[in-house]
C-alpha cells in the first residue's frame, strides 16, 4: 500500500511536470520538450513492432508516409494541419497492413533490411513522384495551430500520452503475451494456437499508427516536409538506439530512453559545441555495452521490479 | 497520508505555483535598457553532421577571424565582441531549438548563420513571430525567400538561386566566342539541383537562348556516375555542366575521363573549391559567389591571413562569414545600440569594404536586404583560376573548346 501511494505521488509529480512545462519554462524549454516527446511517440512505436521480435532499421519510412500524408492532405484538400498527427497516422496504418504481409514473413535481419530498404525507396518515390508529391522542392505547410508553442506542446503530449496508453492496453488484455511468445519461438507460438502473421500484423499496424502520427505532427510543427529529412537514416536510427537504451519490451524503457538521449544531447550541444558528439557516442556505445537491458533493465535489478509492475499488482 | 490527501497538497502547490508564475513581473521581450559588458552575437551553423559541417566550420573560421581583428582593435563601442554558438547538426529540429535559445534565452541582438534552405526555412517560420534581427548566409532557394524576404528583420549573404542561373546563362550567351548549342545539366536530386536545373530551363527559354537543354538526375555523395556521364557523352553536347557539391565533381572528372568523354568545356558550381586533383580537373570552368584570386587589397589580405592560419585558401563561406559578422559590428558601431529597429536602420545604411568587394545592402526580386546578387565566372588553367566574368574583375580569357583526355597525356 505503501508502494502503491509512492508511485502515484511520482506518477503525479511526472503529470504536473508534463502539464507545467511551457508554463513555468521558457519556449526553448517547451521546444526542447516537444522535440524529445516527438521521440518519446517514435520510441514507443519501435518499441511495440520489436515486442515480436521484427526490428525494424526503416522506421523513418512510416514517420515520412504520415508527414508526407499531412502536408499533401494539406495542399490538395485544404484539410488543416492541426489534423495532421491523425491524417498520418491513419495514412500510414493501411501502408504497414499491405506491408506486412509481405514482409512479416520474413525473419530476423531479413526483415531489418526489407523495412531499410523500404525507406530507401520511399524516399525515391517521393523526390521522383514531382507531380504530386513536388520532389526534391519539398512542401511547405501553414504552422499546426498558427505556431503556437504552448498548443503544440499539449498536441504532441496528447499523442505521446495516448502512445503510452496504447502500450498499457495491449498489456491489459493480454496481447502482449501472444507478442512475447512469438518473440521467443514463432514455432512453438503457432503449436500454441497463436497466429504469428496476424499478431505481427497488428503489431507493424499500431507501430505505424504511432510513427505516421509523429510524423503528421513534424509536418506542422516543422512546416517543411522534403524527402531528405522524413525518410532520413537519422530518424531511424534514433526511434531504434532510444528504446534500445532505455530498455526494450517495457513501457518505461522507450519513454526514458527517448527523454534522456535527446535531453543530454541537448545539454551537451550548449555546454560543449565542439565535442558533444564524440561525449554523445562515447556514452551510448558504453550504455549499450554495459547495459544491455537498458536503463529499465539496470533499475529492475536494483530494485527487483518496476513502479508499474507494483502499480498492476496494487502493492 | 492517504491517496487523496497526497492529490489534494500537490494540487494546491500547482495552482500556488502556477499564480505566482503568472503574476511573476517580465521585461517586455526585445528590450535593452544599457548596453552589457559585451557585446554578444548568436552565430548558428551546421558544426557535426558530416554532409554540412565543411562549410558550417568555413563560415565559423572566417566569423572568428572577423572576432579576433575587431577586439584586437579595441572592441565594439570599446566592448569585447564574443559568439554565442549553436550547432544546428544541419536538422530541423535542432535549428530550431537552437535558434529559439539564442533569442529567448541568450537574447542575442543579432543571429548569423544558417546554411540550407530546408533549415533555414523551418527556422524562419518557427521564429518569425519573434522578428529576430537575422543575417542568413546560406538558403538560395526562393522558397525562403518567399517565405521571408520582404521582412525588414531578414538579412541575406547568400545569392538566390536565380542570380547563379541568371549569371551563367548571361555568360554562355554574351561572354563565349561561340554559343554553344546543346547544354546537357547533371543536377543532384535535391532541392538545391533540382531547383537550380529548373531555373536554368527557364530563364534559358526567358532570354530566347538557341541551345538545347537536356537534364539528368544524379544522388549526390555517389562513389560512381558513370551512368550519367554515359548518358551525357551520347547526348554529344557542347557544354556539360553539373551542379553538384563539392564532393561530387572529382568524381565526375574520373568517371568523365575513364569513358573518354570529351565535351568543349565541363562546367561547374563553386569550382575553387580546394583541393580539386588538378590532373583531372583543368580546363573546368564554372560559377562561383567568390574567387580566392580576386585582386581587390582587401580579399588578398583576408586570402592571406587565412592561408598563413590555415595553410591553405579560404572556402566562399569563410569571406561571408567574416563580412557578415564585419557588417553586423560596423552597424552597432554606428548606432551605438542594440536595439532592434535602431539596429535594422544601421544594417539598411552600413556600407564597407569586405574580401567581398564594396558590400551593402540592397533590394533585389523579393528581398529587401540582398548583399551578393551578381557571380563571378572562372575557368582552372594549368592549374591556376582565371577570372573570365565580370569584365571589371577579367584576369583571363576562356579556353573552347579543351583539350581532349588524349591531347592532355597522362
Amino acid at each position: 500500500m505503501q508502494q502503491r501511494t509512492e508511485f502515484r505521488i511520482v506518477i503525479y509529480l511526472l503529470a504536473i511536470l508534463a502539464i507545467a512545462i511551457p508554463l513555468v519554462s521558457g519556449e526553448y524549454i517547451t521546444r526542447v520538450a516537444i522535440g524529445s516527446l516527438r521521440y518519446v511517440v517514435l520510441a514507443i512505436s519501435f518499441d511495440i513492432l520489436a515486442r515480436t521480435g521484427d526490428l525494424s532499421v526503416g522506421h523513418a519510412a512510416l514517420f515520412g508516409i504520415g508527414a508526407y500524408a499531412a502536408a499533401l492532405f494539406n495542399v490538395y484538400l485544404k484539410v488543416p494541419t492541426e489534423l495532421g498527427p491523425l491524417v498520418g497516422g491513419l495514412t500510414a496504418l493501411p501502408v504497414a497492413v499491405a506491408l506486412g504481409f509481405i514482409t512479416l514473413r520474413m525473419k530476423g535481419a531479413y526483415f531489418s533490411i526489407a523495412t531499410l530498404a523500404f525507406a530507401e525507396a520511399m524516399r525515391v518515390l517521393f523526390l521522383y513522384a514531382r507531380g504530386i508529391t513536388f520532389g526534391a522542392m519539398g512542401i511547405g505547410v501553414p504552422p499546426i495551430f498558427g505556431g503556437n508553442v504552448t498548443v503544440d506542446y499539449y498536441t504532441i503530449l496528447g499523442i505521446a500520452l495516448a502512445s503510452i496508453l496504447l502500450v498499457i492496453l495491449l498489456e491489459r488484455m493480454g496481447i502482449n503475451y501472444a507478442f512475447s511468445a512469438i518473440r521467443e519461438n514463432e514455432d512453438a507460438a503457432s503449436v500454441l494456437g497463436i497466429n504469428p502473421t496476424k499478431y505481427k500484423v497488428l503489431a507493424f499496424s499500431l507501430s505505424a499508427l504511432l510513427a505516421g502520427a509523429a510524423g503528421g505532427f513534424d509536418a506542422g510543427y516543422i512546416t517543411y516536409v522534403y524527402p531528405y529529412e522524413v525518410f532520413s537514416i537519422t530518424i531511424s536510427v534514433a526511434a531504434m538506439i532510444m528504446p534500445i537504451f532505455g530498455g526494450l519490451y517495457t513501457i518505461e524503457g522507450p519513454i526514458i530512453g527517448a527523454l534522456v538521449i535527446y535531453g543530454v544531447e541537448e545539454v551537451l550541444r550548449g555546454w560543449m559545441p565542439f565535442g558533444y558528439t564524440l561525449v554523445y557516442g562515447l556514452t551510448l556505445i558504453i550504455s549499450i555495452l554495459y547495459l544491455p537491458k537498458g536503463i529499465i533493465g539496470l533499475i529492475k535489478e536494483i530494485e527487483g521490479k518496476t513502479w508499474l509492475e507494483n502499480l498492476k499488482r496494487g502493492t | 497520508m492517504s491517496g487523496k490527501a497526497v492529490t489534494a497538497v500537490i494540487l494546491v502547490i500547482v495552482v500556488l505555483a502556477g499564480a505566482a508564475y503568472l503574476l511573476m513581473p517580465r521585461p517586455a521581450p526585445g528590450v535593452q535598457k544599457k548596453l552589457p559588458g559585451k557585446i554578444r552575437l548568436g552565430v548558428i551553423l551546421p558544426l557535426s553532421t558530416a554532409s554540412y559541417a565543411s562549410a558550417g566550420q568555413e563560415a565559423l573560421r572566417g566569423i572568428k577571424m572577423a572576432v579576433e581583428e575587431i577586439n584586437s582593435n579595441g572592441g565594439v563601442l570599446g566592448k569585447n565582441v564574443e559568439l554565442v554558438i549553436r550547432d544546428t547538426k544541419g536538422d530541423p529540429n535542432t535549428a530550431i531549438n537552437g535558434a529559439t535559445d539564442l533569442i529567448t534565452k541568450e537574447k542575442v541582438p543579432i543571429i548569423i548563420g544558417f546554411y540550407s534552405s530546408t533549415v533555414t526555412y523551418a527556422s524562419m517560420n518557427a521564429i518569425k513571430g519573434y522578428r529576430p534581427l537575422v543575417f542568413v548566409l546560406g538558403a538560395s532557394s526562393v522558397k525562403v525567400e518567399s517565405l521571408v524576404g520582404q521582412e525588414r528583420w531578414f538579412f541575406h549573404m547568400h545569392p538566390w538561386d536565380y542570380h547563379r542561373q541568371g549569371t551563367v546563362i548571361e555568360f554562355f550567351l554574351h561572354h563565349m566566342k561561340e554559343t554553344p548549342k546543346k547544354i546537357f545539366v547533371a543536377y543532384e536530386d535535391g532541392v538545391y539541383g533540382t531547383t537550380s536545373y529548373e531555373y536554368f530551363v527557364n530563364l534559358s527559354k526567358k532570354e530566347n537562348a538557341s541551345w538545347t537543354v537536356v537534364g539528368e538526375s544524379f544522388k549526390t555523395g555517389s562513389s560512381d556516375f558513370s551512368s550519367v556521364v554515359l548518358k551525357a557523352k551520347q547526348q554529344n553536347p557542347d557544354v556539360f555542366y553539373i551542379v553538384g557539391y563539392p564532393g561530387d565533381y572529382p568524381v565526375f572528372f574520373r568517371n568523365e575521363k575513364e569513358n573518354n568523354f570529351n565535351p568543349k568545356l565541363t562546367f561547374i558550381v563553386a569550382p575553387e573549391f580546394p583541393g580539386y586533383p588538378k590532373d583531372i580537373g583543368d580546363y573546368v570552368a564554372g560559377v562561383d559567389v567568390w574567387s580566392p584570386y580576386l585582386s581587390t587589397p582587401e580579399a588578398r589580405a583576408f586570402v592571406k591571413k587565412f592561408e598563413d592560419k590555415f595553410g591553405r585558401p579560404p572556402e566562399y563561406w569563410a569571406p561571408f562569414g567574416y563580412t557578415a559578422t564585419k557588417m553586423a559590428c560596423k552597424a552597432i558601431e554606428n548606432v551605438k545600440s542594440l536595439s532592434k529597429e535602431n539596429l535594422i536602420n544601421a544594417l539598411e545604411k552600413v556600407q564597407i569594404e569586405s574580401p567581398l568587394g564594396t558590400v551593402k545592402f540592397k533590394q533585389t526580386g523579393k528581398t529587401l536586404h540582398q548583399v551578393v546578387d551578381r557571380l563571378f565566372v572562372v575557368q582552372w588553367q594549368k592549374g591556376k583560376v582565371v577570372i573570365l566574368y565580370p569584365e571589371e574583375y577579367k584576369s583571363g580569357n576562356l579556353i573552347y573548346p579543351v583539350l581532349t583526355w588524349s591531347q592532355r597525356g597522362g
